[in-house]
Formats: C-alpha cells, structure tokens, sequence
C-alpha cells in the first residue's frame, strides 16, 4: 500500500485545481459577454450537464461493483467541487438577483435548496463524525432501540435490588429517571442534540446521594453511568438520524430540481424565437 | 463488601487429552515401537512422564485408502508417525478443487454487471448441497470427517507418489514452525498413524536426542537456508558462511502455541498483567548473546518505564533483534540489552551466537545494512550514546516510528499486529451512511461479510472483517480443509461447497471475525439434514478476491474512512492512522 496522502495537501492540490478551472471558466463566459453574445443558453447547459454529473453521483453509488468508474471518495470530492463551480455559475446565470418568472423562481429556490443542503451535508459529515467519535461507545444505528433497552432493563434491575431497606433510590427512579430511560427524546433534542438534561438528572443524583443509605451509593453510581451511557446512545441516535435525513432531503430536492430544469429548459427554447 | 472464594481444582495441562481414547494398553504398545522404544523414561521429569506425554498429547488414527491426511497448504499442530500400512506423499501439487480448496476465479464482467439484478433476496441464500462438485468425503468411526482423493491412478502419475511406511515421522516442520504443509499426503491402502500434538512432540524433542537431532536437521536442510537468505542480513553472505551461521544457529521457542484458546481470557486483563504474563525472551540490562532472529509469530519490544515497562515496537516473521548492541559492542561500548523482548502468544526465535556475527555476519553488511539495522534509534529520541535521532533520516524513522505508545500498546495486547488486511476505520471521517456494508453485500449476493463493529483504538476501529492473518489460526483444525490460504495472493479463503459448518475456524478466530450462518434456499426454505439440524456454513471477509479492483469496502467509502491495511506496515499504518 502506497504511503497515504495527507488530507491538507490533497485539499491544497485540488483547491488550486478547482480554483484554476473555475477562472478558466469565468474567463470564457466574460470572453463571450464581451462580445454581446448571450451567455445565457452557455451556462444555463454548463448548469444542466453538471446537475445531471453530480445527480450521476448516486447511480455510481448503487453501481459499486464497477470499479473501472473510480472510487466513491473520488467521486465525493470531484462531487464537492463541481458543486461549488456550479453554483458560482448558477449566480452567473440568474446575473446575481432573484429571476422574475414563477417557474424560474421555483427552479431557483430549488437550486438553493438542493446547494444549501449540500453544503450543510459536507459541514455535518465532516463535523459530526468528530462527536460521534467522542463518545465511550460506537453504536450502529439499528440496533440504538435494543441498546437503550438494554440500558433501561440494566437500570430497572439495579434500582429493585438496591430498593429493599430505603425506597428513595426507587421513588426517583420512577419520577425523574423512567422517563429519560424508557422515552424517546424530543424533537427539539433530535434536531439540537445537547447535554442539558443528562447534566440536570446527574446533578439531582447526586443530591440525591446524602439521602440514600450507604449501601445504596454504588447503586447511584451506576446509575449515573447508565445515564451517560443512555445519554450517549440518544446522542448517536440524533447525529446519525441528521446524517441519515439530511441526504434524502438533498436528492429529494435534486430530482426535484432536475425536473423543474428540463421544463426550463423546453420553455426557453420554445420561447426563443424559433430557436427548436 | 467481601470477596468469595471457592476452592476448586486447578486445570492441569492434560485435563483434555488430544485422544480421550487413548489406552493404558495403547500406550504400553506404543513403548515398544520406535522411536518411544529408543527413550529413556526416566530423562522425562516427574510432572510430564513419557507415559504421560503418548496417553494424553497423541491419538491414533485410522485412514482409508484415499483419505487424505494433511494438505499442502494447510495449517497444523499437529505431526504424525506412521505404525501401520504406508502413506503417499504428492510430490506435485494437486489441482485446488480435489483439495476442496475455494475457488478464487474472478467474475467477469457479465457476472458483476448482473450483480444489480442477479443478488438474492434471500439472506444467506445456497443451492442444494446435494448439487455440489467431485469432492468425496465420509465420516470416519470417530465422527471425524474425511475427504479423501478419488481416482488417484489418474491424478497422480507413479513417479509423482513418494512412499513412506511403518516408523517413519511426517508433518512434524508445520506442526512446529507454524508454517504450511509442504504436500499433501494421502493414504495408501488402509493405514494406522499416530498423531502427535505440537506441545507432545515438543517435549519429546527435549528428553529425545534422536528426535531433536532429527527434526534439527530437517529444518536446517529444507528451511533454514531459505528462511536466512530472505532476510536482507544475510542477502550478500557468501554459501560456505550462511553454512556455517546454520551450524551455528540455535532453536529457541517461547510462549503458547494455541494462544488463541486463551486470547479472550488474556486480552481482558491489565496491560501490566499481561506483559508480566508474557515469556521473557531477552530482558533488558542481560548480557547479549547473539543476534536474534523472529522465525514465527510475534514479540514485544518494550523498555522499562517507571514500575512498568512500555511498548517500543513488535516484531514480527523475518525481523532480527540485537544487532545495535552487538555493533555497540564492537565500537568498544560494550552494552547489555537496551530492552526486553517478549513472547507475544507464541513465537520462534534463532539465536546466532555473537562471535558467530561478528565474524561472518558483519563483514559483509554494508555501512547502509548496518544504519537500517539499528532499527531501534529510530524509535527513540534518544540513540543508544545518548545524542538526538537524525531527524533528516525520515524514511527510517517512519519505518519504526512510535508515534503514539498507547497505540501501540492496544495494537499489540489485541494481537492486531496479526492482521495482514484489517479493516481499519477513521470514527472521525466515517459518517455511519454504511456504504461499505451495501458495497460488500452486493459483491457477496446480498450478504455482507463483515459488521462495522470491534475494538476502537484512540478514534479508529478495527472492524468484525477477517484479516487474512499473518498467523492464520483459523486454518488449524478445518477437518476438510475448507478453510484455506491462496499461495498467490494470500487471502484466506473458505470454500462454501466443502465446509461442514462446524465452527472450528469460528472458535478458533481470536478476532471473532467468522460467522457460522443458517442457510436457505431460493424459496427462503431453511437447509436442514435428515434430522431436523440446520445446514451451517462459514462465512467471513474473502477480501472481494472475485470482484476485479479490490475489496468493495475501500472502494465505496465516499470519506476516505475505511482502510485494509497491513499492520506489520507500521510506517504505512501510523501515517494513515495520523493524516
């Protein structure tokens, strides 16, 4: 195996590439507006045949087995910059404002979605893996229902065998702790993944502590590491979930997008004076 | 609280003997017959009588004509004397599918582009068993499967067979080596063997001048030169030295050849346990004997370190160990061992004697030999005289750098130093979208072959795929030898049609790599035998070997996150690990 390249220099090479290709690009498209000729059909197909070459992403990748197509990282990367290109076209193309007609309005803000999602896409698949990786533990998505079970029944059997002189340890299990355990977490936790009620109920079990017998303190304990642990599998539920749905936000739009563009592109040319 | 003891039998080294069959009436037969005959019962110690050693370290086993005894390739643990009828060795190789060898012919490109259509929807989908190829098998009186050679007259010429008969030892370099069977070897006509386990051939080696004397000499006629002239030590020695330096060599083995039995056990205990645990081969601050060389399986190079002892570096097959201090030596600042080298599961060593080196050894390296071969300065900030590493010696200090000492030392406590293609994943690139899941099920119709789950070492995971290891132990075992290396590629490989689904590579797989699956038919019909039993197979990682462009896993990651990489590459692996 080859020595692997670090990511900033591949990052520098292909920035300067990307960055070289684009001028060239914008130069042609100024070469052409500097003779009066309408730059609008030659990015609006530059526009078209790079939609359908990043639409064409997702076909590779359910064509895996063919390798003499390149590698799926490849293609990511390639995928990233000539998004970035097309959308530096797209402003080209609309000549920086809000287009007039209804069609080409929703076609715009199609496009901003789809790019918008895009560029959240590679911040949360760059930045979320981190957090992930973070964690004590890595779970695979799938099986997140079985894990919080298992976290929750662990629990259960903790606080009914450390309940027989002193309810206290069972009385908040059921008031403050059952919810957390047994519930799924809110919408507003699964879309802002945070901290604050796993800090919350650590600090109320641990003041808790002064009440509990002694003999129900290592009971506590473990508990408070199942609230990490449940914590931390709502945590990856939420993460993953985003990465999940962020994707089918992104090609929803992008089919979307590669409708409304071919109708554009018919009622252009059917309006162009005789151009068809 | 109070900890509870309970009083129990320590287990004893016999307690599950290699033949629970085997007789005191067998035993006093097998007295008699040489080479036992030629041992004297009182060389052995009290605690591991010769009685001892045939009752529970060796079997006899029956054959039938045809029945193939060991295969070249193959791993075992095991050697055999022959005490009745004669045995056939092949002296050339025998076509892969008579052996129930897997298949490793590639796809072609009709093949992979029905893949789209053509995967099953129904997991873990076969034909009927009853559909499959010429290989013959039986169950022999002990419940033992055989797979014996059918038509040997027409595979195998006369002039090809070699002919071994009663009294003679075969197997016994694999089995103590750890290496592949260098031919297969089938019986001739009904045939009685005694099969002899590595640890009783061992021990009889020790207390048998005649049997040690004799597999010595075996190993040094038809693998030690090999072995030397594959170290670039050795490359530019002339033959009549290399002849003297085998003269001179000695044989030492260290630790537990079946390590994997106990890897699970082991791999949870403290790190300071462990390396305490492990058997010393050298320890620092000794008086250096000679140069040694790592023959087989693995060794930790560690350094003391406050009340413990860090991790330098492992070495592995073809790696030598004390050449810095014997040149010190030389240079006139004569020094003991900088560090301890320890047994790593099971390892073999040759020791060459200093003198041995020095006189034959060193004359022929170069200046260039010599740098690369004080490996260890590179590892360190500081050299053995005390002065700064030469930074601007980049490539060598890559080749044994230590960046991360607790990185290593997770490599080496988990045995991962074994993986030759361990699937490596960046945790902090992999965004969870399981690409590499669907890329390896469509390549295997529809069922992946390895789970994006295992041991996380810092930000990396090393995932539940096989990693076609170094030290292959799930080979050892297979009755039909399903489970097999590629000679040409080195991927370990397991041939559907011929596995019996009985779980030894499983269990023996220290890495949990191997899954024992139910199958199902086209009609997701469950395969079951005539008594109701499901039909198991074994099913693990073949590295894609019949997709063209390597394993679909790499391939299809979009983040550059999953890697197959070779762990004895640590150059490779720490400047992937650190990118």
């Amino acid at each position: 195996m080859p020595y692997p390249e670090t990511f900033w220099r591949r990052r520098l090479r292909h920035g300067i590439a990307f960055l070289v290709l684009l001028a060239i690009a914008c130069a042609m498209v100024w070469v052409q507006h500097s003779q009066l000729t309408d730059t609008g059909f030659t990015t609006g197909y530059a526009l078209l045949i790079a939609i359908g070459i990043l639409a064409s992403y997702s076909l590779k990748k359910r064509l895996s087995f063919l390798r003499f197509l390149g590698t799926s990282s490849g293609w990511l990367h390639f995928h990233v910059y000539l998004a970035t290109g097309t959308v530096v076209f797209f402003l080209i193309h609309i000549g920086f404002r809000m287009p007039q007609g209804i069609l080409e309005q929703i076609l715009a803000v199609l496009f901003m979605s789809v790019s918008c999602s895009g560029f959240v896409g590679l911040y949360i698949t760059r930045s979320y893996p981190r957090k992930l990786a973070a964690t004590k533990q890595e779970y695979l998505f799938e099986s997140i229902p079985v894990e919080r079970m298992k976290v929750m029944l662990h629990a259960e059997s903790i606080v009914l065998t450390n309940s027989h002189n002193s309810t206290t340890l069972g009385d908040f299990y059921r008031d403050r702790l059952l919810p957390f355990f047994a519930l799924p977490r809110s919408v507003w936790y699964l879309a802002f993944p945070n901290g604050r009620l796993r800090r919350t109920l650590m600090l109320e079990l641990r003041n808790l502590d002064r009440y509990l017998p002694t003999d129900q303190r290592p009971a506590a304990q473990a508990l408070g590491r199942l609230i990490q642990n449940k914590d931390d599998i709502d945590f990856h539920f939420a993460l993953q979930g985003q990465l999940k749905l962020w994707l089918f936000f992104h090609i929803g739009c992008t089919v979307a997008l590669i409708g409304v563009a071919l109708i554009h592109t018919v009622l252009v040319h059917l309006f162009d004076g005789g151009a068809l | 609280m109070t900890l509870e003891s309970v009083i129990t039998e320590r287990p004893q080294r016999w307690d599950e003997p290699f033949g629970p069959s085997m007789t005191e009436a067998d035993v006093t037969r097998l007295l008699g017959i040489a080479p036992f005959s030629n041992m004297q019962e009182e060389a052995f110690p009290a605690a591991i009588p010769l009685r001892g050693i045939l009752k529970n370290d060796c079997r006899i086993v029956t054959f039938q004509d045809g029945d193939i005894i060991l295969r070249e390739g193959d791993y075992g643990h095991s050697a055999f004397l022959i005490l009745e009828g004669q045995v056939g060795v092949a002296l050339k190789s025998l076509p892969r599918k008579l052996l129930g060898r897997p298949e490793s012919k590639k796809k072609n490109w009709a093949q992979i582009v029905a893949q789209l259509w053509g995967n099953s929807r129904v997991p873990e989908c076969r034909k009927d068993p009853a559909d499959d190829g010429p290989l013959g098998s039986r169950l022999d009186s002990d419940g033992q499967t055989r797979v014996f050679l059918q038509d040997i007259p027409r595979v195998l010429q006369p002039g090809e067979i070699a002919t071994m008969g009663a009294g003679e030892l075969f197997g016994e370099m694999a089995a103590l080596t750890r290496s592949p069977r260098s031919a297969t070897v089938f019986a001739q006509g009904s045939c009685v063997l005694l099969e002899v386990r590595w640890q009783g051939l061992r021990d009889l080696m020790k207390r048998s001048d005649a049997l040690r004397d004799y597999t010595s000499q075996q190993y040094r006629e038809h693998s030690l030169n090999v072995h030397l002239r594959q170290s670039p030590l050795f490359r530019d020695m002339s033959d009549a030295a290399v002849d003297v330096v085998e003269q001179a060599i000695q044989f030492e083995s260290y630790g537990d050849f079946d390590w994997q039995n106990r890897f699970r056990a082991l791999s949870r205990k403290d790190i300071v346990d462990q390396i305490d645990g492990e058997p010393l081969i050298v320890s620092e601050g000794d008086y250096v004997g000679g140069l040694l060389l790592i023959r087989n399986g693995f060794a930790r190079v560690s350094r003391r370190y406050g009340d413990g002892h860090r991790t330098i570096t492992y070495l592995g097959k073809g790696d030598s160990f004390g050449l810095d201090e014997i040149l010190s030596g030389l240079e006139g600042q004569q020094q003991p061992w900088r560090y301890s080298l320890r047994a790593v599961g099971y390892v073999d060593v040759l020791m060459i004697p200093t003198p041995v080196v020095e006189q034959f050894l060193l004359p022929t390296m170069s200046e260039e030999a010599k740098r690369s071969a004080r490996q260890f300065d590179y590892t360190l900030d500081q050299r053995s005289d005390g002065s700064k590493a030469d930074d601007s010696q980049g490539e060598q200090k890559a080749k044994r750098s230590v960046p991360d000492s607790d990185r290593l030392e997770t490599l080496v406590q988990r045995r991962l130093i074994n993986g030759q293609q361990a699937m490596l994943i960046d945790l902090e690139r992999c965004t969870r979208c399981d690409d590499c899941v669907r890329a390896c099920a469509d390549a295997h119709d529809g069922n992946p072959r390895f789970l994006r789950k295992g041991p996380v070492v810092g930000h990396h995971m090393v995932a539940h795929a096989c990693m076609h290891c170094l030290d292959p132990v799930c080979m050892i075992g297979c009755p039909t030898g399903a489970i097999a290396r590629d000679q040409e590629t080195g991927v370990v490989n397991i041939n559907d049609q011929t596995c019996i689904g009985c779980a030894t590579c499983a269990q023996s797989c220290p890495y949990e790599n191997i899954r024992i699956v139910e199958v199902f038919d086209k009609k997701q019909r469950q395969l079951v035998d005539e008594r109701s039993l499901p039909i198991l197979k074994a099913t693990k990682c073949d590295l894609c070997v019949q997709q063209h462009g390597g394993p679909a896993c790499q391939h299809a990651c979009p983040h550059d996150a999953l890697v197959r990489m070779n762990m004895r590459q640590v150059d490779v692996l720490n400047r992937w690990l650190d990118r």
